[in-house]
């Protein structure tokens, strides 16, 4: 995650957050990142399978990257997009 | 004592370099020279001892999982075969007559990464090039949407950066992110995610000489891709390595299509290449073999008794998440640690057989799991590098296991009956009766189902009046 952004959230290095898209949820821990604010990434993986639709819009591809993410922090939520690697 | 092979090819990543050392003492690989940190650790971490098959987690003979599994796969109504990207060609064709034999579907995991690549190419073709050209000729070489520092360490030394082939090479990465391959390349593009489509139609207008009223496209100022693409009409040699940040993103199998479309058109002034980044070592193997044994690349239905073509239809997580399948058998791959968790529970519930050469999330949860050799390890095979180049894999260990292919062939031996074709057609009158003779019966046929489509819309076939 973007450094500025978790401190203008409050996000410590290490703290656990609940990551959600509109196909699920996984808490994973946080660390900053060389990446532009707004945008997070997460290594594909159980815990990224979790956030990711199985709709493939005909090709057989599911999204597994550029997808919207809610970042759950305690009481806040921040919208912010989700970049997987492959 | 140990013994060293040369010139092994390394089967973990689509670049398959052929210049590995290996170094083999004690029955085990102590040494890969050559090899990027992802080939060293898969070839010094190999288990290659004598597994043994397993039912429920409990080890069996291998005549007994093997009847387990053919029963399984025999008592299904709709079972799927997917993976195929980390097994040799020989293997691929097995799982494919098994598919025919089965009435089965078969995918392999190029459908969840350069599927949309496929697709693209069926749509609007791909001007393609070995690396080998890459290496040597190519004065531009553009990276979209790929980190090959990380996936493909090797990319870099052995084809793409100047310091091997030609002195006078451009590097150019275009990717969301800062990544390891960006601190290499002379320039890095910083685009905004979701916005490859709207970039790539851009450059293509710009290639074309039209104007562009925006002053920012994709998060870049539009000077900076007037640059690019002067330099893409300039170059003498250029080609785009096209990563998963196309094909897995919103737009998927479009973005690709307007980047081949892009370098289609540069072809007009100089030479332009498009080559996709495939990961697995022999996934693009089972497009080739997919494609020469039933004519579509993946997401292959027999089922009816002949192959049918359907990504989103017969794709393996379309079919998983929508519960189509009632068995599964997985080859070389390891669906649970990369489908989305709809298709994995999926998977979880159906009776799945695995055949793998290590453990994985998916042999953890298999019904049977199949402990097979590992091509370019302990079995031999053919691979397909990522630019369609067909090499021999050999091997460097003594097997311990039976390979995929020969697994497949005791399968196949369980499976003697064929689902068949379609059935028959009802009975008719005999010429000398009045009927008319088949051929022409199938043609009124067509013609009837054509007419009743054709209603449907408003409108009729009509006689040609010519």
């Amino acid at each position: 995650m973007n450094a500025e952004d978790m401190a203008r959230l409050g996000i410590a290095e290490g703290q656990v957050v609940r990551v959600q898209t509109r196909s699920g949820e996984a808490e994973v821990p946080v660390r900053a990142g060389a990446l532009p604010s707004g945008v997070v990434f997460m290594p594909l993986g159980p815990a990224a399978n979790q956030l990711s639709g199985a709709d493939t819009d005909g090709t057989g591809m599911p999204l597994l990257k550029g997808l919207t993410v809610v970042i759950a922090i305690r009481w806040q939520q921040t919208k912010y997009r989700h970049e997987g690697s492959q | 004592m140990s013994t060293v092979a040369e010139h092994v090819v390394c089967p973990s990543c689509g670049c398959l370099c052929d210049d590995i050392a290996v170094e083999v003492s004690g029955g085990r690989i102590v040494q890969a020279r050559r090899a990027c940190a992802n080939g060293r650790s898969f070839f010094i971490h190999y288990d290659s001892s004598s597994h043994r098959p397993t039912i429920g987690g409990h080890e069996v003979d291998w005549e007994t999982a093997i009847g387990e599994a053919g029963r399984i796969l025999g008592a299904a109504d709709s079972p799927l075969i997917f993976g195929l990207s980390s097994t040799a060609t020989e293997a691929q064709r097995k799982a494919v007559e098994l598919a025919d034999r089965l009435g089965a579907i078969v995918d392999s995991t190029s459908s969840v990464c350069h599927g949309p690549a496929i697709l693209a190419m069926q749509s609007v073709g791909l001007p393609g090039c070995t690396l080998g050209e890459v290496r040597n000729r190519a004065d531009l070489v553009i990276f979209w949407g790929c980190n090959p520092a990380v996936s493909h360490p090797r990319h870099f030394a052995r084809y793409s950066l100047p310091h091997n082939g030609r002195q006078d090479r451009t590097v150019v990465v275009v990717d969301v992110r800062p990544t390891a391959s960006t601190r290499v390349a002379d320039l890095f593009l910083q685009i905004q995610p979701g916005s490859d489509y709207e970039v790539l139609t851009t450059l293509r207008a710009l290639v074309q000489g039209k104007c562009i009223a925006a002053e920012v496209i994709g998060g870049v100022p539009v000077a900076r891709w007037q640059a690019l693409a002067a330099r893409m009409k300039a170059c003498h040699f250029g080609v785009v390595f096209a990563g998963l940040g196309l094909t897995m993103t919103p737009g998927r199998d479009l973005n690709v299509s307007e980047l081949v479309m892009l370098a289609a058109e540069l072809n007009a002034s100089t030479h332009f290449s498009v080559i996709p980044m495939r990961g697995h070592g022999n996934v693009a193997g089972a497009d080739q073999v997919l494609t020469w044994q039933s004519g579509y690349p993946f997401a292959v239905q027999y089922g009816r008794g002949y192959p049918c073509y359907g990504p989103g239809e017969f794709s393996a997580v379309d079919v998983l998440a929508r519960g189509e399948c009632d068995a599964a058998l997985i080859i070389a791959s390891d669906p649970l640690a990369h489908l989305p968790h709809s298709a994995a529970q999926r998977l979880r519930e159906i009776p799945t057989i695995v055949l793998d050469h290590q453990p994985t999330l998916t042999t953890q949860a298999a019904q049977v799991v199949l402990p097979t050799a590992c091509y370019g390890v302990d079995a031999v095979g053919t691979f397909y590098r990522m630019d369609g180049v067909p090499i021999r894999l050999r091997a460097v260990l003594p097997p311990a296991r039976p390979s995929d292919e020969q697994v497949l062939d005791r399968l196949l031996s369980t499976q003697t009956t064929n689902p068949g074709p379609l059935p028959p057609p009802p009975p008719t009158l005999s010429t000398a009766q009045g009927g008319v003779p088949p051929k022409t019966r199938d043609a009124i046929a067509i013609l009837e189902t054509r007419d009743a489509v054709a209603g449907t819309q408003g409108g009729r076939w009509r006689q040609p009046t010519c």
